[in-house]
């Protein structure tokens, strides 16, 4: 075992810059392998060809061409890498809190490609995120999707075809119960549910007004006349297109009531909700929500850290489940995403979900909320060849990842890290003596316009990732 | 302490009584005076070097160059044999002669106190909602304050050109080339709008600072302002053309001011300096069209070639980053600052092998001397030194479309030359005279940047090696007080680090504290004994200010006590940084 294992790590070592080259193939193989969607295959097999799955089956079943890699996968364990429909990792910025709808700022805008959690989280298997704005307002910005490519420019990242989304928030964040009002400020309108709803309904009239705008300058232009054009409003544009379901809106909840209230509105606007996202109360009217059409994307087990999360309960994931909704679990959290995995395995313990539903909530299903699972979300041939390999049952706590693939190509590989680790002590190193070596001189600057810190969703939200006050159940 | 120990105002001696009264009374300016600088080696930068050469200057202008022109009879001469003479330096985007706005408004009146600094800060931004920062009509032009001191630095290091505007806001201004002498500020300009300046920082803050309040707000917000510009030009174009039988559009300052910048006419300049902020800034300014510069610009030297192939040009800074002051443990910096610390220098011959045209800037910082430090560290990175040179010359003067001007030593250009003791990037170089405007000024030294034990350098700049961060050797009889402090702060928020540069002069103490949000410089500090007592303005990014207090005892090189804002206390303690 542990010799297959170090000769696959060194297959490893030589081979990633091969992997790298689209036209080859690699083949892993005597793999017990968990797809997501047709059940798990011992003795398994995965072909990828061009950074796509190209075959998976038995062993027997796929066969590779003359040239392909071989990875020897004895005894360990293949998952479709993760996805987050919930994330902040990654941006330079959570909240445009200033106003209650910021519609039209985009998350895409402010891409980070070299946070160092994305590469934390690739050691946990995370592949795909979803990165939202934060939910200091009732509409929030429209987020960004990308693919964990450490070392790659933003532009590499970003999932060309992923749909538009958009963050809604409701209750005590948007509402700003949880952060009083600064000394001497004004109050941000709204500061009740009521004025939430207020919010989201007249964004929606005045979507809908500049639709009517858009639509009789296009009718004018089509009857030879030579109309001025209407102002481009980047923030009702952005209305219109939600209401034309040209942008899906995952909107943050936690009560049941205002749950209800958003799709109601949305039924009003002739939408839909795409994806709830936390959704503590989700259980209590899952049918409703299965009715109306929402997926919902879910904290696993966290309550009790403020007023509206006092309700919440473990088996959330399985009542929805069970009522036919499709569920997903998400981090939230820079913290929680590299251990993604874990959240899922205690849905088993909570609601006696099976493996594969358990699996589905970190793979398949939130894909499906981000519309890509045609790409991505579980081994299958013709998806991008996003792969975990672990070297024990994913669901266990004393396994871990070895290696996690983007579309063929190698982003983490364990073996490869720890060789790196002396590397890097010794860049290090002769960095800091250089420096000592040649001391000179300060030299003063002056004052850089400030770069004023935007509240992170941890502080507005309150529920304290992985903190040492986190789940104070009471 | 350590600062003003190190005043030192010296003159060049080597003008000539004439030429020195001449400086002083300002009569230069007055029709005919002209000026011969013979004898030095002429660095035209434009064409050869001539050995040996002669410059004649008259009226502002250069009239003559060469190594054989014939001196008129009136000409003043200035004897450079032996020393070198280039074209006066241009730094291509800086904040001299801006007047400080008087802060906006005054704040709200009877805000509750809260306790901690960020909170107390938070509370500022959130005073009324004003526009500043948000109004690309802004002119520097209007904001320009010289005094007959203003650029005595900034000549004595060789400067007698500048892009200038203000560094805070999103639309930071209409910026303005500027001849860096002592005249009222409308007739030193020699271009505006020059650029319209922009930053992407984080707008105003969360809360009720307004909108921008964020990273992606600020470029939502630009994104907008250049929509709403495009079509205020539509507006206005279907109303001039027929404007019988049409509504008349409405007139907008904002809008109007961005139709030169929208239309190619007038470039953008966007700060921009790490590898991400880059490829923001050259994507905003591809998505509508504009002309741009990327200023800043430290880490190009990762995307050079990502550059070339934008066709991008940039303002590069010589602020290189630099090591923390009281740094107590080296290891406790990442890898990656070690490493942008490490490369910052080698962005020049970076962006000049990929073949990008760029011009260098001061940044941030603060002594013009340290420009000419921190380009010879280019140079020995990799860039060839006519390169650089160029770069401070001719390079601007091209970017900002002032090539007939300025730039070289040639005939008809604006008579502004630099005449240094020798080759501009050695180290023991002085300059000697400069000449801005055909005006030859007398060389002030306020403070040079140092290498501890090295002679104090007259007229020129010391031999200072930036990047290791360690400070400048104290002064003789400096007190318990004097030095640079580290201080946690126990806010209710959690801790707050914050640094203080400490002066004493007998019981009084200067300085300034270095907050998370910027430096709030010390206005009244008294020490007794070993209590220290600190008075000190904080100025808000919007404009405010706010007044604090620091009460202390020092115990050798520890310090504790409370510091106060607004009337709520905090606990702090803190060290002194270590000497070399």
């Amino acid at each position: 075992m542990k010799r297959t294992i170090l000769f696959f790590l060194l297959t490893l070592a030589f081979g990633a810059v091969a992997l790298a080259q689209g036209n080859e193939e690699i083949l892993i193989r005597n793999a017990t392998v968990m797809t997501a969607s047709r059940g798990t295959i011992e003795g398994g097999a995965i072909l990828i060809r061009n950074g796509k799955i190209a075959a998976v089956g038995k062993v027997a079943d796929v066969k590779a061409g003359a040239n392909a890699k071989i990875i020897d996968a004895t005894g360990m364990y293949v998952t479709p890498g993760f996805v987050d429909s919930h994330s902040h990792t990654a941006l330079d910025g959570t909240n445009e809190g200033t106003l209650s709808n910021t519609s039209m700022v985009r998350m895409g805008d402010v891409v980070n490609p070299t946070d160092i959690n994305i590469y934390r989280q690739l050691a946990g298997g995370m592949t795909t995120i979803h990165q939202l704005h934060g939910s200091a307002n009732a509409i929030g910005g429209q987020n960004s999707i990308i693919k964990l490519k450490w070392g790659k420019p933003t532009a590499e990242m970003k999932v060309a075809d992923a749909p538009r989304t958009v963050k809604f928030a409701l209750g005590e964040n948007p509402k700003r119960s949880n952060s009083p009002a600064l000394p001497g400020a004004t109050r941000r309108f709204p500061a009740t549910r009521m004025g939430v709803e207020e919010v989201i309904r007249e964004s929606f009239t005045q979507g809908r007004e500049y639709l009517q705008q858009w639509d009789a300058y296009e009718l004018a232009k089509k009857r030879g006349e030579n109309p001025l054009p209407p102002r481009r409003d980047l923030k009702l544009e952005a209305m219109a297109d939600i209401l034309r379901g040209k942008i899906d809106i995952h909107s943050h909840c936690y009560r049941a009531d205002e749950i209800v209230m958003l799709m109601r509105l949305c039924e009003e606007f002739g939408i839909r909700v795409h994806t709830l996202q936390h959704t503590l109360e989700g259980f209590k009217v899952a049918p409703e929500i299965a009715k109306h059409g929402a997926s919902a994307s879910i904290l696993p087990d966290w309550w009790g850290y403020k007023w509206e999360a006092f309700d919440a309960i473990p088996f959330n994931a399985a009542i929805m489940t069970r009522r036919g909704i499709v569920v997903s679990i998400h981090s939230d959290s820079n913290e929680h995403a590299r251990r993604f995995y874990q959240e899922a395995a205690k849905m088993m313990k909570y609601g006696d979900l099976t493996e594969e539903e358990a699996l589905k909530l970190v793979t398949l299903n939130p894909a499906i909320q981000m519309r890509l699972e045609k790409r991505i979300g579980s081994i299958d041939v013709g998806k991008d060849a996003d792969l975990v390999l672990f070297n024990g049952h994913p669901f266990s706590v004393y396994s871990r990842p070895e290696m996690t693939m983007i579309e063929g190509e190698v982003y983490f590989d364990r073996k490869q890290d720890l060789e790196n680790r002396a590397k890097l002590t010794a860049e290090k190193k002769a960095l800091i003596e250089k420096e000592r070596r040649t001391p000179g001189v300060a030299q003063p600057t002056v004052q850089q316009q400030p770069v004023i810190p935007t509240l992170s969703e941890e502080e507005i939200d309150g529920h304290q990732h992985g903190g040492p006050g986190r789940k104070k159940q009471r | 302490m350590k600062r003003t120990s190190l005043l030192a105002f010296t003159c060049a001696m080597a003008l000539t009584v004439a030429v020195l009264i001449a400086a002083r009374t300002g009569s230069a300016q007055s029709q005919g005076e002209a000026y011969a600088i013979r004898g030095g080696t002429v660095v035209t930068v434009t064409g050869a070097v001539i050995q040996k050469g002669t410059v004649v200057v008259r009226n502002g202008l250069i009239q003559a160059v060469g190594a054989d022109v014939a001196i008129p009879g009136d000409a003043r001469i200035v004897d450079a044999t032996g020393m070198t003479v280039y074209p006066g330096l241009i730094d291509s985007h800086t904040a001299y002669g801006v007047r400080q706005e008087a802060p906006a408004g005054g704040g709200r009146g009877g805000a509750a106190p809260t306790g901690d600094p960020i909170q107390m800060i938070m509370a500022q931004m959130a005073a009324p909602q004003t526009s500043a920062g948000l109004l690309p009509e802004v002119t520097v032009v209007d904001q320009l304050q010289v005094a007959e001191t203003t650029f005595d630095q900034q000549r004595a290091a060789g400067f007698t050109t500048a892009l200038t505007a203000p560094r805070t806001g999103v639309f930071q201004g209409q910026s303005a080339v500027i001849n860096l002498g002592t005249d009222a500020g409308e007739k030193l300009v020699l271009k505006a709008p020059a650029t319209l300046n922009i930053s992407l920082g984080s707008g105003r803050g969360f809360g009720g600072g307004g909108y921008p309040g964020s990273a992606m707000g600020v470029l939502a917000f630009l994104r907008q302002s250049f929509l709403d510009a495009q079509h205020y030009r539509e507006q206005w174009s279907r109303y001039n053309q027929n404007p019988r039988g049409l509504q008349r559009p409405q007139v907008n300052k904002s809008l109007a001011a961005l139709q030169p910048v929208i239309n190619g006419q007038v470039p953008v300049i966007i700060n921009a300096s790490s590898q991400r902020e880059i490829e923001r800034a050259v994507n905003l300014a591809e998505e509508f069209k504009l002309k741009y510069l990327v200023s800043g610009a430290t880490q190009s030297y990762m995307n050079a070639d990502w550059l070339k192939s934008k066709g991008a040009t940039v303002l590069l800074s010589l602020s290189f980053p630099q090591k923390p002051a009281g740094l107590d443990d080296p290891e406790s910096e990442s890898l990656r600052t070690l490493r942008e610390r490490a490369e910052a220098p080698k962005a020049a011959a970076a962006l000049h092998k990929a073949g990008v045209r760029f011009a260098f800037m001061s940044g941030t910082l603060a002594r013009p001397a340290d420009f000419l430090v921190n380009a010879a560290r280019a140079i020995e990175a990799g860039l060839p030194k006519d390169e650089a040179l160029k770069a401070m010359t001719i390079y601007p003067a091209q970017i900002f479309g002032l090539s007939e001007q300025l730039g070289s030593i040639e005939k008809g250009k604006i008579a502004n030359l630099v005449i240094a003791s020798g080759d501009l990037f050695a180290r023991d170089t002085k300059i000697k005279h400069v000449f801005v405007d055909g005006k030859p000024f007398e060389i002030k030294v306020v403070e040079t940047p140092q290498r501890p034990g090295s002679p104090m350098a007259g007229g020129g700049r010391g031999g200072g090696r930036p990047g290791g961060g360690t400070t400048p050797p104290e002064a003789a009889g400096a007190g318990l007080a004097a030095g640079s402090w580290t201080l946690t702060v126990n806010s209710p928020r959690g801790e707050m680090k914050m640094t203080a540069n400490l002066q004493q002069n007998g019981e009084a103490i200067t300085g300034e504290l270095n907050l998370q949000f910027g430096a709030a410089p010390i206005t009244k500090g008294s020490i007794k004994g070993n209590e220290i007592e600190l008075e000190y303005t904080l100025s808000t990014p919007n404009g405010q200010t706010m007044n604090g207090t620091l009460k202390g005892k020092i115990d050798g090189t520890s310090i504790s006590g409370q510091m106060g804002m607004m009337g709520r206390n905090s606990d702090f303690t803190g060290s002194k940084t270590p000497k070399e």
